[in-house]
């Protein structure tokens, strides 16, 4: 009797457990991956203005009949400026499709009309929503503008060009700055030295012997907006920064700490760079003591070089900021 | 005192052997070497030779009658090294056991553990069928590398098992415990993980035995810069009941348990679920077994000890890892086939594995994380035949299952596997002096699934077919053949999942084709554990869907010592 009852509750409580399928499924819907494709809501934005520097975003809405690839690009009429969003879902909505302001490619947007169009990655369809949005006041970005040049040259500043052929050194007012108005060209050729031109942001444009930065280089990031020419790809540019450990007002080679950040302009048209002050390696053998004290730096240069023997050289900058936390976000 | 405690460790030390012959020192180990030649018709540079010579030299050392140490070290030296320039010198094993107290059974260090096939087992998905022949020389070594030995993970840190046995009121008592870790925290943002857990297995009598199982992955808190803990825990009772009659024991067997997978900063994403398997059996005295088994795993239930597989797939090959197609002039990468799967130790998983290993339909749809895959329900049965005579033993399962979960869709994929294992001792017919042994096995495995819409539609058919012979020409040597065949064909739509396991996608899986290997070699046996073998195999990837297809041809002497 007792074997019986062991059988019988082991046998009823297996097949009390065993359970109907769920009523629910796991995952996107097979139609949704591969039912046939059909827009159901046009593409729009969810406001018709927006003002980024009060912090506002906007997002876009369109609904489809299935799970596809899909690209935003949103275009700044007058700047050219870009953004891109990709995502993969069947909805566009606040989650997938949010615009903060920034910019994918430079320059970065203005106060202008965007054109925005949804294009789909996928062979069913070739169509292309669009619709359109103004911005009444681009993203501001947080951090210490050392400058955008916006206001002309600071007679703090110093600058240094070689006695080269057609040596074009100077701020431009041309509309092909990436934020705002102006930029800073350096270009020409310098057939006997590397250095072709360079200029000094000294901490006392700011009225101050250091610029007022954080102590934490692992914190900090210098950020920047370089150019490069398609047909002068011989340019390169030395970010040099010097710090003043005893705060005495000036930067002394040879007991304080220089670091330098160089780039090969391999690239053509605009690009943001971005560094960890920390990473920034030193360029005179540590003489400072190789610690990075980014709240003691005193100035900020800026060389172009160029090999002599590569003839004319041409690159440009714009917008030098130093942004915490992170990478500026243009 | 009504129950007399009597511990049990000689019961269960039958594991050890320690001192047994009075050494204080023993040496084990092995040594193997192993040199190839190998074209591959569509790589780049077609020819490819390398081996290896390697001694494992292990010190076991008693200093005592209860305690162990045992020291391996693995001095392995590439051809083509130079002097010491191609030999690397490993710590291959290190552990101490030992009793305490006469009482407690320990291990520490490397340890090789499982508990039950839902909790903590090293299940064997890709492998499916059982070779002799050169295969077996190929899974000979596989397994020696990767210690995959009576279904257990080699885990990094302490057992504790001890056994009581209380006479007036139950048979016997076995605890089983452990504890491993399985990352080191980067003092940032990985915590220490550790897996641990243990059992209670209560003998009632001859013919009673419940077990409670439990085991967890969790994050240990306060070893790096974040409080998001992770945990996977699985609790599970066994039971085995069973009677004997005049010429057969028949019973019934199981595991039933849940599961639940958390992390703490993300408690929305939490799974928890259960399962159940329940199997009935008859064992005649004949050596034939008879069983009948239903088996309901839940589609959320998750239980990383068991569900970690031997080899994932996404993940290079060591060898010709690339080829390139005749018409083209672009390298791919070699996708890993099933002959990798014979060739590489390399390509297996050392350990238990959070999260789901990438799966390959074509070596394993039905059940691709063993038994305890999730998202199966239904029943099997299987015979089994231990010829007393030795002359034809076979083993058989064929499992019905389906789905309890759709993916994407309400309709759900239902799963046949079949699969048998046959092996003749063919002199025993004639009563002939030299071996001749005959191994056929086959796994057959199908996924269907019908729905409203034609993109619901699944039908996938794989079939692997393996046939090995072993002939003792004279006393000792060899002759040794295998024909290893796998097809593939038709549709399934696999799940393509996040990082967090979770399913995004779906991918049109098609494919029609084949792999196949043609091996024969020569095995000159010097004792029980030492051979000296010959082995030339061709082999072909047909699976032009999936990459170019290519021959693979390899000529392989393999020496092999065990001491």
């Amino acid at each position: 009797m007792k074997k019986i009852i062991y059988i019988t509750l082991c046998i009823s409580v297996i097949f009390s457990s065993c359970r109907k399928p769920d009523e629910f499924t796991e995952g996107p819907d097979l139609y949704d991956v591969y039912g046939d494709f059909e827009i159901y809501t046009p593409l729009e934005g969810s406001q018709i203005n927006v003002d980024f520097a009060s912090g506002e975003t906007i997002y876009f809405n369109c609904e489809l009949s299935k799970v596809v690839n899909w690209q935003l690009k949103i275009t700044g009429s007058n700047s050219g400026a870009e953004k891109i969003i990709t995502g993969t879902s069947k909805t566009l909505d606040e989650e997938v499709a949010l615009w903060d302001g920034t910019t994918t490619s430079l320059p970065i947007f203005r106060v202008e009309n965007c054109t925005v169009e949804l294009s789909f990655l996928t062979n069913e369809t070739d169509t292309i929503l669009s619709t359109s949005v103004f911005v009444t006041s681009p993203k501001q970005n947080e951090g210490f503008v050392i400058t955008d040049f916006e206001d002309g040259w600071n007679s703090n500043w110093s600058t240094f060009v070689q006695s080269g052929k057609s040596m074009d050194f100077g701020i431009k007012l041309d509309g092909t700055a990436p934020q705002l108005a102006r930029y800073y060209n350096m270009a020409g050729a310098v057939d006997w030295d590397w250095l072709t031109g360079m200029i000094d942001f000294n901490a006392s444009a700011f009225g101050e012997t250091t610029m007022p930065l954080t102590n934490n280089g692992d914190n900090l990031f210098f950020n920047a907006f370089v150019y490069g020419d398609p047909l002068y790809p011989n340019s390169r540019i030395l970010f040099r920064f010097d710090e003043d450990e005893n705060i005495d007002g000036s930067y002394d080679i040879t007991n304080e700490d220089s670091f330098g950040y160089e780039l090969i302009i391999d690239w053509a048209g605009w690009r943001h760079i971005s560094v960890k002050y920390s990473d920034i390696l030193s360029t005179n053998n540590s003489s400072g003591g190789g610690v990075h004290n980014p709240d003691k730096l005193n100035r900020v240069s800026v060389l172009h070089l160029a090999d002599p023997n590569s003839g004319y050289a041409h690159s440009a900058i714009d917008y030098l900021i130093f942004t915490e936390n992170e990478p500026l976000r243009p | 005192m009504r129950y007399f405690l009597i511990i049990l460790f000689s019961v269960f030390s039958t594991g050890f052997a320690f001192s047994q012959n009075g050494k204080k020192v023993q040496f084990v180990g092995g040594a193997r070497s192993l040199n190839t030649l190998a074209e591959l018709d569509t790589a780049s540079t077609p020819k490819r030779s390398g081996g290896y010579a390697l001694l494992d030299l292990g010190i076991k050392i008693n200093p005592n009658s209860n305690t162990e140490v045992m020291g391996m070290f693995r001095i392995n030296n590439e051809y083509g090294g130079f002097w010491g320039g191609g030999v690397n010198i490993d710590v291959r094993q290190l552990y101490v056991r030992g009793v305490a107290n006469d009482i407690f059974r320990y291990q520490l260090g490397n340890i090789d553990y499982k508990l039950t096939p839902y909790t903590f087992y090293n299940h064997n998905q890709d492998i499916l069928t059982s070779s002799i022949g050169t295969l077996g020389i190929r899974e000979d070594v596989f397994n020696y590398e990767t210690f995959y030995s009576d279904n257990t993970w080699r885990q990094q840190g302490a057992s504790l098992n001890f056994g009581l046995e209380l006479p007036n009121a139950i048979k016997d008592i076995e605890v089983n415990s452990f504890i491993s870790r399985l990352n080191r925290s980067d003092f940032n943002y990985v915590l220490d993980r550790f897996f641990g857990g243990g059992n209670v297995v209560i003998n009632k009598d001859d013919n009673l035995e419940i077990g409670l199982n439990h085991v967890s992955i969790f994050d240990l808190s306060g070893t790096a810069r974040t409080d998001n803990i992770y945990n996977n825990n699985v609790s599970s009772i066994t039971f085995d009941y069973h009677l004997e009659k005049n010429n057969f024991v028949y019973g019934i067997d199981g595991e039933y348990g849940v599961s639940s997978l958390s992390q703490s900063e993300s408690p929305e994403d939490s799974l928890t679920d259960y399962f159940v398997h329940a199997r009935g059996y008859m064992n005649f005295n004949s050596g034939l077994e008879l069983c009948f088994g239903i088996l309901d795993n839940g589609a959320d239930f998750r239980s990383f000890g068991a569900q970690s597989r031997r080899a994932s797939f996404n993940q290079e090959n060591n060898f010709f890892n690339r080829y390139i197609d005749l018409t083209d002039t672009t390298e791919i990468l070699r996708p890993v086939s099933l002959f990798d799967l014979y060739n590489d130790p390399q390509l297996y998983n050392q350990g238990i594995s959070v999260g789901l290993m990438e799966t390959n339909p074509i070596i394993s749809s039905v059940l691709p994380y063993g038994i305890a895959s999730f998202n199966r329900q239904g029943g099997y049965f299987g015979i089994k035949n231990d010829d007393p005579k030795d002359l034809i033993d076979f083993n058989g399962r064929v499992y019905m299952l389906s789905e309890s979960r759709g993916q994407g869709t309400l309709a759900l994929k239902s799963f046949l596997m079949s699969e048998i294992v046959a092996t003749i001792h063919a002199e025993k017919i004639w009563d002939g002096k030299n071996e001749l042994n005959i191994q056929l096995s086959q796994n057959h495995q199908q996924s269907t699934r019908d729905g409203e819409f034609d993109f619901e539609s699944v039908d996938f058919t794989t079939n692997q077919f393996n046939i090995g012979i072993e002939y003792e020409v004279i006393e000792d040597v060899y002759l040794m053949g295998n024909y290893l065949k796998l097809n593939a064909s038709g549709n399934d739509q696999m799940p393509i999942r996040n990082s967090e396991d979770e399913i995004i996608n779906y991918e049109n899986f098609i494919v029609d084709g084949q792999e196949s290997l043609v091996s024969s070699g020569m095995k000159i046996s010097f004792s029980k554990k030492s051979y000296l073998a010959i082995i030339h195999d061709r082999f072909k990837y047909r699976f032009s869907q999936i990459s170019h297809e290519y021959d693979f041809n390899q000529t392989s002497v393999v020496y092999v010592l065990k001491f």
